[in-house]
């Protein structure tokens, strides 16, 4: 049954009483909680996800309560819990769906050494998976975003799951996570209905969700290959530039941004080696979404970086523009 | 009633368990940090066939987890020697990576997030500068709290490696002598057992006084496993000599933390079934028996309950008893309501 179907009633029984199942693809969560904003802005954002109605092995439970102490009883707080543990400084109440977002985002990337986990988005198109590493505030989410936009599969805005069984990309379609200047932008591109509340004052400033498209859920069990991996750089004003990356320089930027490299030990090494011998890596800065999206679209017709942009190579160009962007 | 409890004590109970009742075990377990071991305990009895298959890869991933963990600690272990054998000072291991090196059961499944060590008080300076020469860097910490540890705690403040992302605890005794529990680091060292590599481990009696004191002094966060290592160095070495308990009991006395053994007997007896010799039990009688009383009710309920949602309010209550025990405990009083002051002061002051 999809949570949108759940009548808000229901909903709140649930969230209340023994927590709901929710069917996140590769993971089962259960969530509890009593915070009563929560419900609605959360049958909004995970509407066409699945409630699993029968009991079973959840992988977490994520309680969102009101803290312990005094403060519950004068300007209403929210502290989410993992697996009965306290995670995270508490947030404003209204900001229950920032909490419940930092806490599964905490639980997929300390998800164990099953699969290799990248601090990267992922989205596909036919068939052909790209991934963008970067750490929050790399631009990573609104490129996400705007590939959402033209039409591209969200796998992830934050995390890449790679099976080492087969190197494939397992999606965990979510809300994506809009920041600052970025929220307008997003705005502008899907409208107001697809966007969550602006939270303002968040520990990276604004923040807001947007809606991931229902194709994007339906498919949360359908994988994909990667074919090429991309390091975005946004620096406002500057005219879009690639690089392509050497196995070397690819290998380390998975590895810096893989969030277990080290805990999934052989298996993890010989993923990253298949990844960036199967997959171009390149990196790319832009100042843009158009430019960067053209980019893109133009690497998975041709298979390859084409005409002017991959020229352009200069060893040292890559680590300029990282330097122009920090 | 508490499913892990049960499945440690004997892990054939799970055979009985339907599927809720495995999730509500797994949660348990995963609260307390012990799903590896759980999944160790289910292949020593062959039952791995019998458990249900999310729960399966749920255990097998967290095994395969403690295993990395451990490979990373047994690396630090060795950088550690490294950094410190051209001093020639004694380095003993204590906790996790003790029972890493010496290979003893209390490793199994066991995940450390730090490195403890114990070195000679003398020597802290020289530590301190053979580790921050080869890379390790003190974690930032404010002035207050840079005084807190150097004054008043038995170590320095935490060592970071920042190229390995892991972190290094320097001690010169095992209890803050702050406390008035005084402890001659000195005692410990001289009695300590080396290991094949050039470092040691304290010797078994002082090993198991340590565990002790670390879950009934101090208010760690895994209080249920530091139960379980108790309860298995406690088999370990009782299994191996006769003469353990007595020795263990003696030992106590000397270090003056008969009233932490105390502790130990008492839980691992009324948790885990642990038969307790009946000498051992006459010799670490407590004086005030009213007060042992309400605080072993206190700390049962630490260390069994927690979960929050199965607990409700009062042990919510309790854990902040609990860690107004620890603080109490190792500071005097005065010198406590100053802590908690400044603490309280810092703590608004980061938030504004």
């Amino acid at each position: 049954m999809r949570v949108e179907h759940v009548p808000m009633a229901t909903l709140r029984d649930w969230l209340t009483g023994p927590g709901i199942r929710l069917d996140l693809g590769y993971f089962t969560v259960r969530l509890t909680t009593k915070i009563r904003q929560f419900a609605p802005q959360f049958q909004f954002m995970y509407g066409r996800h699945q409630v699993i109605d029968a009991p079973g092995i959840d992988d977490y439970w994520i309680a969102l309560k009101y803290p312990l102490g005094l403060r519950r009883y004068f300007g209403r707080q929210v502290q989410g819990y993992i697996d009965g543990r306290a995670a995270f400084l508490p947030l404003g109440a209204e900001a229950a769906l920032a909490m419940w977002e930092s806490c599964l985002n905490w639980c997929i990337s300390t998800s164990g050494p099953s699969y290799l986990l990248i601090h990267a988005a992922v989205l596909e198109r036919n068939g052909k998976g790209i991934i963008f590493p970067g750490q929050s505030g790399s631009g990573k989410s609104t490129l996400c975003a705007a590939l959402v936009a033209s039409g591209w599969r969200l796998f992830s805005d934050e995390i890449a799951i790679i099976d080492p069984a087969d190197g494939s990309l397992l999606p965990v379609p979510r809300p994506i996570s809009v920041k600052n200047e970025s929220i307008a932008i997003v705005r502008r591109l899907f409208g107001d209905g697809e966007l969550s509340p602006v939270f303002a004052g968040m520990p990276k400033g604004d923040i807001a969700y947007l809606r991931p498209p229902a194709s994007a859920v339906a498919r949360a069990r359908e994988t994909a290959m990667p074919a090429f991996v991309v390091s975005p750089t946004f620096v406002a004003g500057l005219p879009i530039r690639s690089v392509p990356l050497r196995l070397t320089e690819a290998f380390k930027l998975i590895v810096d941004n893989s969030m277990n490299y080290s805990g999934t030990l052989r298996k993890g090494f010989d993923t990253v080696t298949r990844l960036v011998e199967s997959c171009p890596a390149y990196g790319m800065s832009y100042g843009n979404l158009e430019d960067a999206i053209r980019f893109i679209e133009g690497l998975c017709e041709n298979d390859h970086a084409s005409g002017p942009l991959a020229s352009e190579l200069n060893q040292d160009y890559y680590r300029q523009i990282h330097c122009a962007a920090k | 009633m508490n499913l892990l409890i049960d499945a440690l004590v004997d892990v054939r109970t799970t055979t009985r368990l339907d599927i809720v009742e495995w999730n509500r075990l797994l949660l348990q377990a995963r609260y307390h940090g012990l799903l590896a071991r759980l999944w160790l305990d289910l292949s020593d009895q062959g039952l791995c066939e019998a458990v249900p298959a999310a729960a399966r890869r749920q255990l097998n991933a967290a095994r395969i987890e403690a295993e990395a963990n451990q490979t990373t600690i047994r690396f630090e272990i060795d950088r550690v020697r490294t950094a410190l054998c051209g001093l020639g000072i004694p380095v003993v291991l204590l906790k996790g990576g003790a029972y890493l090196a010496a290979g003893l059961p209390a490793a199994r499944g066991r995940l450390s997030v730090d490195l403890d060590i114990l070195v000679p008080r003398t020597s802290l300076s020289r530590v301190e500068g053979a580790l921050l020469a080869k890379g390790w860097r003190i974690q930032e910490v404010n002035d207050y709290d840079d005084k807190y540890y150097r004054q008043w705690t038995h170590e320095l403040p935490p060592f970071w490696q920042p190229e390995r992302e892991t972190l290094l605890d320097v001690h010169h005794t095992i209890f803050p002598p702050v406390s008035g529990i005084k402890i001659d680091g000195n005692e410990l060292l001289s009695s300590r057992r080396p290991l094949d590599n050039g470092l040691a481990i304290l010797q078994p009696c002082d090993l198991v006084l340590h565990s002790a004191l670390h879950l009934f002094g101090e208010d760690p966060s895994n209080r249920l496993r530091d139960l379980v290592d108790l309860r298995d160095l406690i088999q370990h070495y009782s299994g191996q000599s006769p003469e353990f308990w007595p020795d263990l009991v003696r030992r106590a006395q000397q270090l003056r933390v008969t009233w932490a053994l105390g502790y130990a007997a008492h839980h691992l007896g009324a948790i885990f079934g642990v038969p307790i010799p009946p000498a051992v039990r006459l010799a670490i009688v407590p004086r005030d028996r009213l007060r042992q009383a309400v605080t072993n009710r206190l700390i049962a309920s630490g260390i069994v309950g927690g979960l929050h949602d199965e607990a409700g309010p009062w042990v919510a209550v309790g854990q902040f008893l609990l860690y107004m025990r620890s603080h109490w405990i190792k500071m005097p009083p005065l010198l406590l309501v100053r802590h908690l002051w400044v603490k309280s002061r810092l703590r608004n002051g980061e938030r504004a």
